[in-house]
């Protein structure tokens, strides 16, 4: 056994092993005395012939990647079957028992059917597949990279819950209910809405209105905030003083008063200069936290925008499969299984949504996004720097700068090294031409 | 009962399908790509040139040099050894270096195309050149890479024998490819500022999902099917791994690139200037072939077919290769057709 799986598989082939022994008892006790053999033998040859349409069925509709999830109904429409056929076989045993005589004694057959067994059975073979299911996701999850980790945990998310749509969405397909509006009385705008956020990877704007209140609301609170500090400001060094008196218990910390009262020094000696020749670090901190205000504002705003779109570029896209379908379904009488549904409809939204994004307003609208989306991360990274400023870090501008020397030494070492060249190419070029004007000369003079 | 019995085994079989995929995902401990033999003959921060090893000599004298896009890596040029476009290469006879460009940081940010081309790639052509003891190598350029080498084959014609590109815009007027169309729309330099100089590589990533917005739910849907085979498997998680490893772009470099070639169109134009030097195709002399792929939705054919009228050479060659832009490197057809025809196209020109 190498896993839990041929266990598993194991016990299942037993128990088919058992119903199959079952079964060929059932077949030969009418027969060895010769009573109900023709009616018997009907009724064998008629569950025979069930079995198969039934097996036949299903391996053509069982698709490998459901086959884990499918098993346990498929697994209790057949027992309903041999339900059904052990109650039949013990009627007819019974009738031909009265034939002979004998009384058929009224027990609960229930009580001996091998059924009860294999229901048993079946409940732990339903939470296996379904544990078996979740155990292929995640481990497949698991070697996904960490950043691709997401899609394929949108894509789980869709597949199941388009699932759960898909048997009424087959039987509007067999019944012809194919009208958008019908469909949107099932299927309607919010779960449409939430597939195509799982396929596209959107985060739902949702409701502008409410979402920009709270957004206005959140920044006040903030700026409030903000500008209560702006009196009373703290430097970064008292925050330390008073946190490493609390981690010291409450002994005193030379270093961090020393840096401190440094700090403080530096701070009252500096103010009355930038009051007058530039704003505040607070001020400068409120402006750029209205900016971060705004952008978001019209982000928010804008991403609405481009999400109605794609959404209003594959809203019909249901219908119109489930008509395709519908009309397939008139010719061959068959119905599509799920996967085969699902691929139909994924491409026709894509084929609608590609619609939009060739489009020139779709790109500008993407363009302004992109710009007010990292315009925005640019604002709270300065806002942060101007936070962080009292830190011993190095920042991001200065990070900056370092990069614009470490560009510019670069450039000046390639000038260098091309000049160099340049020089060497010349030399060796007066080298030769001398050489060359030296062994002239020297055959002038040989000659004379 | 016989028939009761192959049905039993019937379901069976669908389990051991679904445990079979279970195994085969277990049992993964290291998804490894790029695993052809190579060593590093020469670095320069975070740039490695790698010269690919071998155990026979090289058919062809005169080796060549591999120069990589800046979005995405190298590696899908070695996904697997049975899809790998340098091994196949290698076992065709060609001496092969290829340059890393590595990952850029924030450091980067103010690295130009001039760093890139005139730095860079001139660098490694040195080397090769140092290394071989040869005046001339071969250049061969994929995707942006591609652009690269025209750009440094214009500029420098006595240090390249032959070129050749790869699946490689240069003509980036085209509405054919939404790449191109949003490009010219992008205001480049708030995304390059507002990135702090560094535009990540999961930016450009989504760019690319977005032009077949659905093919990741394609993929996910072939999964189970994909889980039966431990090879397909392998191949899935490869590419996966691959596609999640996007390198950032320097800044400069990127806003230098999206406004001068997409937004511009400049090198087609013969108005690029790099360190002061105007680029002039029409310099590139060496003998030239452009190959491109025929379902391409990343750079349309449309985009590469130019070069073959743009460049001075008189020895010059359209290739069509039947399939979209990866395929160029991991489809079978590359293996069986397109590299032993790039490798016969360099022989025949290795005098």
């Amino acid at each position: 056994m190498n896993n839990p799986w041929d266990a598993i598989l194991e016990s299942q082939k037993k128990l088919m092993d058992f119903w199959s022994g079952m079964a060929r008892q059932m077949a030969n006790a009418p027969t060895q005395n010769g009573n109900g053999k023709a009616a018997s033998a009907n009724l064998m040859s008629q569950w025979m012939e069930q079995q198969k349409q039934f097996w036949e069925q299903w391996s053509k509709n069982m698709q490998p990647e459901n086959a884990m999830s499918a098993m346990p109904e498929q697994w209790r429409q057949w027992m309903e079957m041999q339900q059904k056929f052990t109650e039949q076989y013990m009627q007819l045993y019974r009738e031909n028992a009265a034939k002979m005589g004998v009384k058929w004694p009224e027990i609960d057959m229930s009580a001996f059917m091998p059924t009860r067994i294999m229901e048993e059975n079946m409940r732990n073979w339903r939470q296996w597949t379904q544990s078996g299911d979740q155990w292929l996701r995640d481990a497949m999850m698991a070697k996904m990279p960490y950043n691709m980790q997401p899609h394929y945990a949108n894509f789980l998310q869709f597949f199941d819950d388009m699932k759960r749509y898909w048997e009424p969405i087959m039987r509007m397909i067999q019944h012809g209910m194919t009208n958008p509006e019908m469909i949107e009385k099932y299927f309607n705008y919010d779960a449409y809405t939430k597939v195509v956020n799982q396929l596209m990877g959107f985060k739902s704007v949702g409701n502008v209105a409410e979402l920009i209140e709270a957004i206005n609301h959140y920044f006040e609170v903030i700026a409030q905030r903000m500008n209560q500090e702006a009196t009373q400001w703290i430097t970064l060094s008292d925050s330390w003083r008073s946190k490493m008196n609390e981690i010291l218990g409450g002994s005193q910390a030379p270093f961090f008063q020393f840096s401190n009262d440094i700090n403080n020094r530096l701070r009252d000696q500096l103010t009355p200069f930038f009051n007058v020749a530039a704003q505040g670090k607070q001020t400068e901190m409120i402006k750029l936290l209205r900016d971060i205000q705004f952008g978001y504002v019209s982000f928010i705003l804008k991403t609405a925008e481009l999400q109605t779109k794609v959404y209003e570029a594959g809203r019909f896209a249901l219908p119109e499969v489930m008509r395709e379908q519908y009309e397939a379904y008139q010719k061959t009488k068959e119905l599509p299984d799920y996967n085969a549904f699902l691929h139909q409809y994924i491409n026709k939204l894509e084929a609608h949504i590609l619609e939009v994004l060739q489009a020139d307003d779709y790109s500008k609208l993407q363009s302004e996004i992109a710009a007010l989306g990292v315009t925005i991360k640019y604002n709270a990274d300065k806002l942060a720097e101007l936070m962080l400023s009292d830190w011993p870090l190095l920042s991001r501008s200065e990070a900056d700068d370092m990069a614009k020397e470490v560009a510019a030494l670069r450039k000046k070492l390639r000038t260098m090294e091309e000049r160099l060249e340049q020089l060497e190419a010349g030399v060796s070029a007066n080298i030769e031409a001398n050489d060359d004007k030296t062994s002239k000369s020297k055959r002038a003079t040989a000659k004379a | 009962m016989s028939q009761h019995k192959a049905i039993s085994e019937q379901i069976i079989e669908q389990v051991d399908t679904a445990a079979e995929a279970l195994k085969n995902i277990t049992d993964v401990k290291d998804v490894d790509i790029a695993t052809a033999p190579r060593e590093v003959v020469w670095e320069d921060g975070k740039l490695k040139l790698y010269h690919f090893l071998r155990e026979d000599q090289p058919k062809a004298k005169t080796p060549v040099l591999v120069s990589y896009a800046l979005v995405n890596r190298w590696e899908m040029m070695d996904l697997q050894p049975n899809r790998s476009f340098i091994r196949k290469l290698v076992s065709e006879g060609v001496d092969v270096y290829l340059i890393d460009w590595g990952y850029p940081s924030k450091i980067d940010r103010y690295k130009t195309l001039e760093d890139y081309i005139l730095g860079h790639i001139d660098d490694c052509v040195d080397f090769v050149r140092q290394h071989c003891h040869l005046d001339k190598i071969n250049l061969l350029g994929v995707c942006q890479g591609g652009t690269f080498s025209l750009m440094y084959s214009a500029l420098f014609p006595q240090k390249i024998k032959n070129l050749i590109t790869l699946v490689t815009p240069v003509d980036f007027d085209n509405e054919e490819g939404l790449l191109f169309k949003w490009a010219k729309d992008m205001d480049v330099d708030a995304v390059v500022d507002g990135f702090g100089g560094i535009i990540p590589g999961d930016f450009l990533n989504t760019g690319f999902d977005l032009l077949k917005p659905m093919n990741k739910t394609r993929k996910y849907m072939s999964l189970p099917e994909t889980m039966k085979n431990k090879a397909s498997l392998m191949n899935f998680l490869r590419m996966e791994r691959w596609v999640a490893d996007s390198p950032a772009q320097a800044g400069e470099t990127y806003r230098q690139f999206i406004k001068d070639m997409y937004q511009q169109n400049k090198l087609i134009k013969g108005e690029l200037t790099l360190g002061g030097r105007k680029v002039n195709l029409a310099n590139i002399t060496m003998p030239v072939l452009t190959i491109y792929a025929k379902d391409d939705h990343i750079v349309p054919p449309a985009t590469t077919k130019p070069i073959n009228d743009l460049v001075g050479s008189k020895d010059k060659e359209l290739m069509e290769f039947p399939g979209g832009h990866i395929g160029v490197f991991v489809g079978a057809r590359s293996q069986d057709l397109l590299t032993p025809a790039i490798a016969q196209w360099l022989l025949e020109r290795d005098k």
